[in-house]
């Protein structure tokens, strides 16, 4: 029933997959690399992720077979549209070798996609509709992309940094507010206040008038 | 009775059917079940417009019937919604919607003070977020290069959090009705361990100890080892009665045979860790990999399916969870050991020390009940964080719902999502 695995498997040393990598795939194939000791971390361009993914994940020496997340991060709006706009991390980890990296591609905002990896690992499916609802960026060849834990109506990417944590959504309530949106002005169309009430100013204390 | 009594055997007794057939008389009124079918078939098969029959030929729609399972029902475990295609009782696809209990967690956590995130990390488990705790805890020590500096009779207070949450975790989901194994007893004694079990961490956790980077927020003496030493004896006898019952007689949780099997292939590329992987055979556990806190000092034995089960099936997962919780409650047992002879500091540095992290980012995972918890936290020098990202093992589990349903009978739904431990808020976050 149990078996033990005996003495504690310490992860590799840091820097074993940036070695790997560049040893097998040649310095061409990643833009950076950085050998850290919670997980060797890789930045490759958009163009080359499933290639040095799917080594990563096929290759004995790397095994990283699980994925465990990926992670879109918005660093924000900036003049410049080519600039990079998104990283885009991918979390793997080897079950039976113990040792983690992460891939990391940078976006730019004028053009927010990244190659879908579904046809690698198919927990991608679930996290990659994830990352296009809540930052934007687009996963190419995703088969069935639809919202998972949004909407269909919700509009706008929740974990993008231009998004207000208090805007209000169709079915999401403000979040300050027990009471309704302050309106400035009459209501457009509305002269006899049939539905005034829904649209008169607050006071001071937020209780309409 | 009289007149029936009087027909004369020979006799030729008048056709109703061809009475009533006689042209120009009128139609029998029809009856109230006739009167109330169309309207039955409407509601049968127009719910809305999610039990509607679909396909585009007859044979397709007197075949499948789609079918929407929650999000509200008493058998789920969270608001959760199952559409599911119907092959005669049997799933032929499984299609899991999510999000209805989303609360934006990991926006809320960007938009307060690093410490303050804590609060946030607790409401991804409303009945014991101890380990989603200790694992921002150990992102942040991460964060700040502090993660080797923490005393060690914290680090193995922390071990004894995490475990006791795990056997907690463990009891609480065998003890669902559809799970224990079948005799008065071992369901019994699998309640009264739950019970005890979570009494025992909720005294360890009350005041949030854990909520605290670089050591504990408030010191625990040596009392509460004391405490849960005492109870440790008793529970394991529990569990080890439990445990020698289904190994002498294993018809004791046939119920669970099969169901919700997945391979060991399709549950690594979906991503599952934690008990649901090593049902499949996969010797995969993040303690022993990355001993944090005090695993390094321990030997953590991991607990894999017996062979011949074939394993990955419901009933797999609850063996694993069952000897999981025994492996547990001895783990607990070393290091209370250790606890006593760890020397006396394990005050957490005064909260001052980290209102502005380092720029950089930081990732952490944790061993929880369910599988692997990780996070991500990114910080640009800033007192709030930059960007924070949580994955829980509830989210790879939803996933996989249509890997392990798929094939299976409807009324097997409920075991199989019982054997998983699936937490809402952790999937919806």
């Amino acid at each position: 029933m149990t078996g033990h695995a005996g003495p504690t498997r310490p992860g590799r040393e840091a820097g074993h997959i940036v070695r790997l990598v560049r040893n097998r795939l040649g310095d061409a194939a990643v833009v950076d690399a950085l050998p850290h000791a919670d997980g060797d971390r890789l930045v490759v361009v958009s163009g080359q992720l499933v290639e040095l993914i799917t080594f990563l994940q096929r290759d004995p020496d790397t095994d990283l077979q699980l994925l465990v997340n990926i992670a879109a991060l918005d660093r924000g709006p900036s003049s410049d549209a080519r600039a990079p706009r998104y990283d885009v991390v991918y979390h793997l980890r080897s079950p039976r070798l113990g040792y983690r990296a992460f891939v990391t591609v940078r976006v730019p905002a004028h053009e927010p996609s990244v190659p879908s990896i579904t046809g690698l690992f198919a927990a991608a499916e679930h996290m990659e509709r994830e990352v296009h609802e809540m930052v934007g960026v687009y996963p190419e060849g995703h088969p069935k992309l639809r919202p998972l834990l949004l909407y269909a109506g919700f509009t706008g990417h929740p974990l993008r940094k231009d998004y207000q944590a208090t805007l209000q959504q169709p079915l999401v309530a403000p979040l300050d507010g027990h009471h309704a949106p302050l309106v400035f002005g009459p209501p457009p169309g509305d002269a006899a206040g049939a539905q005034g009430a829904l649209h008169a100013p607050h006071d001071e204390k937020g209780v309409q008038s | 009775m009289r007149q029936i009594l009087e027909v004369l055997p020979g006799a030729v007794l008048p056709d109703p059917v061809a009475e009533s057939a006689a042209p120009g008389a009128p139609l029998a009124p029809p009856d109230d079940d006739d009167l109330l079918r169309p309207a039955l078939e409407e509601q049968l098969f127009k719910v809305g417009e999610r039990g509607a029959l679909t396909g585009s030929s007859a044979t397709a729609l007197a075949k499948h019937l789609v079918w929407t399972f929650g999000p509200v029902h008493r058998a789920l475990p969270f608001p959760l919604q199952l559409r599911v295609e119907l092959d005669g009782d049997r799933l032929a696809t499984v299609d899991p919607e999510l999000g209805f209990m989303h609360q934006g967690l990991e926006k809320a956590a960007e938009l307060v003070p690093w410490l303050e995130g804590f609060d946030v990390m607790a409401r991804l488990h409303p009945l014991q977020p101890v380990a989603h705790e200790l694992c921002w805890a150990l992102a942040l020590e991460r964060l700040w290069g502090v993660d080797g500096a923490v005393p060690r009779r914290a680090q193995l207070w922390r071990v004894v959090a995490l475990e006791l949450a795990r056997v907690a975790e463990h009891l609480r989901v065998l003890a669902t009705p559809p799970l224990p194994p079948a005799t008065t007893q071992a369901r019994r004694a699998l309640v009264d361990g739950s019970r005890r079990t979570r009494g025992l961490l909720d005294g360890l956790t009350a005041g949030h100890p854990f909520r605290a980077v670089g050591g504990l927020a408030r010191p625990i003496h040596d009392d509460e080892a004391t405490r849960i030493d005492k109870e440790l004896p008793h529970l394991l006898r529990l569990l080890d009665d439990v445990a020698q019952a289904v190994a002498r007689s294993p018809a004791l949780d046939a119920h669970l045979e099969g169901l919700g099997r997945i391979s060991a292939v399709r549950a690594t590329g979906l991503g599952l860790s934690g008990p649901a992987l090593r049902a499949c055979g996969v010797g995969d556990d993040v303690r022993v990999h990355e001993p944090v806190f005090g695993y390094g000092e321990l030997e953590v034995p991991v607990v894999l399916a017996d062979q011949a089960l074939l394993g990955g099936c419901a009933r797999a997962r609850c063996r694993v969870r069952l000897q999981e919780s025994i492996a547990s409650l001895v783990l607990i047992r070393e290091a209370l050991a250790r606890v006593r002879t760890a020397g006396e500091a394990d005050h957490a540095p005064p909260a001052l020390a980290w209102e502005r992290p380092p720029t950089g980012m930081a990732t952490a995972s944790l061993e929880t009940a369910g599988g692997e918890l990780s996070m991500l936290v990114v910080s640009d020098g800033d007192a709030r964080p930059s960007h924070v990202r949580i994955r829980g093992p509830s989210s790879a589990l939803v996933a996989a719902l249509p890997a392990m349903l798929v094939g299976d009978r409807i009324d097997d739904v409920i075991p199989v999502l019982s054997s998983l431990g699936l937490v809402g808020t952790e999937a919806d976050r």
